[in-house]
Order: C-alpha cells, then structure tokens, then sequence
C-alpha cells in the first residue's frame, strides 16, 4: 500500500431502473423512455466498500464511469457517498461497445490515472448481467482479481476477501495492486446526505474525457471494437401448465405428493 | 417560473426516500402496534441529518432550504406520519431560535436541536386556547436571574423526551397579550408530563400535557424580548406550519399508492378492479389533488425560502393539504371496500392519521378565519 494511504478506483455504470423497466414485445429492447437511471446495485457496494476503506486507512477513491452525459448523475452521487475525483468517459466512439470494448477502454483511463492500489468494480449490471467487464479489465491491466466479494480485509500490501459461492464461500489472498467485483452481501450502501449533495454538486468536480483523452485504439472501442452482436432480445415465454390441488388429511396430501414425485422420477 | 426539480434536489429526495423505505417500512407495523418510536430510529434520523436541514451548518444544520426539508417530511410521512411529525415538530425549536435568537442562544440550544441529542418541543396551548395569546395563563415571574414557571400546557408532542423546548408564558397582565417566549431544558425540576394522550391516529407520535410547578428558566433564555412572545409564535407558526401540509401530502402519497396497489390487484368478474371506469374516476382524483397539494406545498416552503411567507399563504397551504389528504385517504377506504375498514390494510390508519392535519397548529376553522380575514382587511 502507498504511504499516503489507499488509492482506489471505482468502476461505477449507469442503469436503468429495471424493477421499472418493461420490454417492447415488437422489438425486444427495453422501453427506457421515463424511467429512472441509477447507479448499478452492486457498483453501489463497491463504492462503499471504497470509501470504507479510504476512511480506515485514508487515501483517495475515484469512480470511473463510462456512458452517455447524463451519467454524470451516477457520478456526482458517487461523490456524495464520499468519493473524492470523478471521471466521466463520454464519446460517441465510445457507444454501442460490449463487455470487450467497455473493459479496454475503462483499462486505459485507469492507465492514464497512473498508480493504484485496488480497483472495485460491481459484480454485473443489472440491465446486462454478463458479470464480464471486471474480470475482462483485470486481464486488461494484468491484475490479480476476486471476484463476488462478500467482505474485505486489508493487511499492509495484501488482501483478503471473502469469495460468495452456491453453497459456501472461499478465502483468497492476494497482494495488491488487485481488482475485486463486490456483490450486495459485501455492505449496505450509504445514503448521501443533504451536505454531501450539496458538496458533490457544488464543490467537486466530474471530469470529462472523450477517446482523444485516453491512448485507445479506435478501432477497439465502442459498436466497432466489440465482438459481440445481439441477434435478438426477447422476454421468456410464459409457460402455463396444470395446478393440481392436493385434498385430506396432512398425511394423505404427504404420501399423495410423494407418489407424484416418484411417478415423475423425482424422487 | 420554474417546476423542475434540479438533478440536486432529486438526489435529495430519492435519498430521503431510501432512507424512510430502508430504515421506517418495516417499522411502521410495530410502531402503529407499541404507539412509540422505537429506540435505536432517533439516531439514525440524526445520521441521515434530516433534524436541521435547512439551519446553518456553523450551527450543526445542513444548510439547505426549506424546499428540501419540505421534500423530507413528505418522504418520511408517505411511510410514517408518527415519525414526520416526531420530526416536524422538532423543527418548531429550530426555527423559533433561528430566527428570533441572540447569537448565544443559537450557539448553545441549534446544535443539540440540529443533531438529534436534543428533541425539541413547542408549547403554547392551554386547556383554555390553542391560538388566543389573550387566553395564556401559566405564568413566569422574574426572581433574581431565573423565571420562575407555573401552570398547565395541553397537547404538546415529544414533550416526555428529554431536549429542548420553547415554552409561551404569561410575563404581563393577565387577558392581555403579553406573553413571553422561553426557551427551556425539558424534564428538569418542575417540569412533569404526564402519561401521553390515547389519539385516534398517528400512534407512535407521544402528545402529552405538561405541568409546570415552579420551574426555573434562566433569564437570558427569554426568546425575542420580554412580553414579545406573540409574534415569535406567529413567526415560528408561519414558518412551521407547512411542516403539516408536508405530512399531510405524504400521507395523501401514501394513500395514492396503496390504492393503486389495490385496484390492480384486486379483481372482479375476472379483471382488476382497476379497469372499471368508477374507480378510474376515484384514482385520477385522488392523483389530481395530490398533485396540486404538491406543489403548493413546494411553493409555501420556496416563499419562506425567500423570506416571502405570509400567514396567510401558509394558512392556504395548511388548510388546502388538511382538506386534500382526509378527502383522499377517505377515498382510499372506499376503493378497498370492506377491505378498507379493517386493519390488515393501510388506508384505515392512513385515514386516522390524515384527521389530524385538520386539528394541529390551528384548525381547518382558525385558517379559514387566518385567510378570510387577510384577504377582507384592504
């Protein structure tokens, strides 16, 4: 760890709200018009964790985000949950870009930034669910990585975390610099308050940069650096089947319901 | 003119509603059920600092406007009104020393108040007025440097905890208006309440009497100058009283939302109840005039922000939300049926709590009296 306490970056993306979110059934795509952008759930608990860490040890936490203008807003909430610097990634080079183009472009704004001891990203975005881009950019910038953290420890040069498996967890240990994907169990978010919003909006600052501001190559970034083309969206089909109601005493409705389960193979 | 609010302002809000739904949602069963606050909820109302929002921050305020402690208690009531008023009144204190305090004053009691360590009160009524300086009678006579207390106050909230409160006594002839402003430590000798008063809604917020039996209160904490208590009350009232159209909008919010809860779930021959055009009509009311209570609210709370208040706006204000939230918590009721008149929905205690609104800080009857008379006397 540097002297100067912890120096942390945040990779934070704006999201549409999509517990408000319907899907155009002609389409496929997500109907975003009037619904509220938020800060990506889990990004949210990076940022915590972040600033967490920042108060214990001191230092400096800056969130990344990459996306239209209006995800400034993500980003001076950011501030407002105790982030110090902000950097907003806005080009429209930038738009249209996969879990690919969106890891190699954050991989070289956090190259400009220069050194840092950790890097927290959110485990998946809620409107892509790839959970790719935080292991992508640690290869990108050949870091060790964690992913699905459920708690951190820091110790000198080395970190500890608690890794959320199906049935269980595991311990890694690695040294830092590293990247590590936060999942909600890690912490619960704080909520800004009046101050802090008032400080984000009026005395920090979001920095903007476009791809002429980071060494990329045009070629790999946005809808023409990315790999991947969606053939078709659609919502799972609804699939209606026969409701049986099982009747008598506990006993019989028990032995009715396990004959069912063997009949089918189940048991 | 502009109704937009700013990308700041919504921050606020959407934070305050997180707060109330993360912190106040599951509580507000068991506070209906024990009639209290529960412990632990003071402090995290303190560390969300929604107790001083807009007092200055030298004095431990957030220093904002009253435009974002309006957006507050409207997101605190739409889950809990017992806690909106719990907070609301705390703000009586807060404006009555902000704006008639000397600079001491300010520095000794705003910080405690803005922090949530004290929980402030406000006391004027007496068993025989609620609004008639003419009619206070408990006393407080200068001996030596202390005031000395005596007498009755009726109906005050967050009077039992311990904290701070402005007290109205009678310091000049009796039947006249010469009443001063105290600002006293509650629960200290000669201060006693008792047991808090059985209310037909809002269970959780503690209105008891308190009784005054040779309480001392230093004299330097005289507020506003002696016999000069009337204005500080109408002062403070003018400023305060939007909290209550502020709750009540809340709690109008609230009764909107349940209700659309209801109407697209509940079905009849085979739909929503909701795709019937009467209860279309009862939705888009209850829409329409929480709307309108909306923004009059935000414009009474913008016009103390630009010291432009009168007592009649804010009587407007009060008076129009009162009105609005008892009529729509009514419909709420009927939209659930049967439903609506048991406790296993939340339109029935919605409505109880929406009553008050039409009693506190002076009646339905004392504002249409307040505006009536205003609008008359050019």
């Amino acid at each position: 760890m540097q002297t100067a306490g912890m120096n942390i970056i945040v990779c934070i993306k704006q999201v549409p709200d999509t517990s408000q979110v319907k899907m155009d059934p002609e389409t496929g795509t997500l109907i975003r018009e009037g619904v509220p952008s938020i800060i990506n759930p889990e990004d949210r608990n990076a940022l915590e964790e972040a600033v967490v860490l920042k108060e214990r040890y001191s230092g400096k936490v800056t969130a990344i985000a990459m996306g239209p203008p209006q995800a400034e807003d993500a980003l001076r909430e950011a501030l407002a949950m105790g982030v110090d610097e902000a950097i907003l990634l806005t080009d429209k080079a930038f738009g249209g870009a996969d879990t690919s183009a969106t890891s190699y472009t954050l991989g070289h704004a956090i190259k400009k930034l220069g050194d840092f001891d950790l890097i927290l990203c959110g485990r998946q975005a809620l409107d892509g669910n790839t959970a790719q881009v935080g292991p992508q950019l640690a290869e990108f910038l050949e870091l060790p990585q964690v992913t699905y953290a459920r708690k951190i420890e820091i110790d000198g040069d080395r970190l500890r975390a608690e890794r959320a498996l199906e049935d269980g967890h595991e311990v890694m240990e690695t040294k830092l610099p590293a990247l590590v994907t936060a999942i909600k169990d890690l912490n619960t978010p704080r909520i800004p308050t009046l101050g802090a919003i008032m400080e984000a909006y009026r005395e920090k600052e979001v920095t903007t940069w476009t791809a002429d501001d980071i060494d990329v190559d045009k070629n790999k970034i946005g809808l023409r650096g990315s790999p991947t083309r969606i053939r078709k969206a659609y919502p799972p089909e609804l699939k209606s089947g026969q409701v049986e109601i099982l009747e008598g005493s506990l006993n019989d409705m028990a032995e009715a319901l396990l004959e069912r389960l063997r009949g089918k193979y189940l048991l | 003119m502009d109704f937009v609010l700013t990308k700041e302002e919504e921050l606020f809000r959407k934070s305050v509603r997180e707060f109330a739904e993360r912190e106040l949602r599951p509580l507000e069963d068991q506070i209906e059920r024990e009639d209290r606050i529960p412990d632990g909820l003071i402090p995290k109302v303190a560390k969300a600092g929604l107790f001083g929002l807009p007092a200055e921050k030298k004095y431990g305020g957030g220093g904002g406007r009253y435009l974002d402690l309006a957006m507050a208690i409207e997101e605190i009531a739409r889950v809990s009104g017992a806690v909106a008023f719990f907070v609301a009144v705390n703000y009586l204190p807060i404006i009555a020393i902000e704006r008639n305090g000397t600079e001491e004053q300010k520095a000794k009691f705003l910080p405690d108040l803005c922090t949530g360590k004290k929980i402030g009160s406000f006391s004027f009524t007496e068993p025989s007025t609620g609004s008639d300086p003419t009619e206070i009678y408990c006393t407080a006579r200068l001996e030596g440097d202390h005031y000395v207390c005596n007498g009755r106050k009726e109906f005050c909230t967050n009077a039992e905890y311990d904290g701070t409160i402005i007290l109205f006594l009678r310091t000049g002839e009796e039947h006249t208006p010469d009443i001063s402003a105290f600002i006293a430590e509650k629960n200290v000798e000669g201060y006693s309440t008792p047991p808090p008063w059985p209310l037909l809604g809002l269970r959780g917020m503690r209105v008891t009497n308190i009784e005054l039996k040779d309480m001392r209160i230093p004299a330097e904490n005289l507020l506003g100058g002696k016999n000069k208590g009337y204005p500080v009350l109408l002062d403070t009232i003018a400023v305060g009283k939007v909290d209550v159209s502020g709750a009540m909008l809340g709690i109008a919010q609230r009764a909107l939302d349940e209700s659309l809860k209801y109407v697209k779930g509940k079905t009849m021959r085979g739909k929503p109840i909701s795709h019937f055009q009467m209860v279309q009509f009862l939705i888009a009311e209850m829409a329409s005039e929480v709307e309108a209570a909306r923004w009059l609210f935000y414009r009474s709370m913008n016009l103390v922000d630009h010291g432009m208040q009168t007592l009649q706006s804010q009587a407007i204000c009060k008076l129009f939300n009162a009105e609005i939230a008892d009529r729509v918590c009514q419909k709420a009721i009927q939209l659930h049926g049967d439903y609506g008149y048991t406790k296993e929905f939340k339109a029935e205690r919605l409505y109880r709590d929406a009553k008050f609104g039409g009693i506190v800080e002076g009646s339905n009857e004392v504002q249409r009296v307040i505006i009536a008379r205003d609008i008359l006397k050019g």
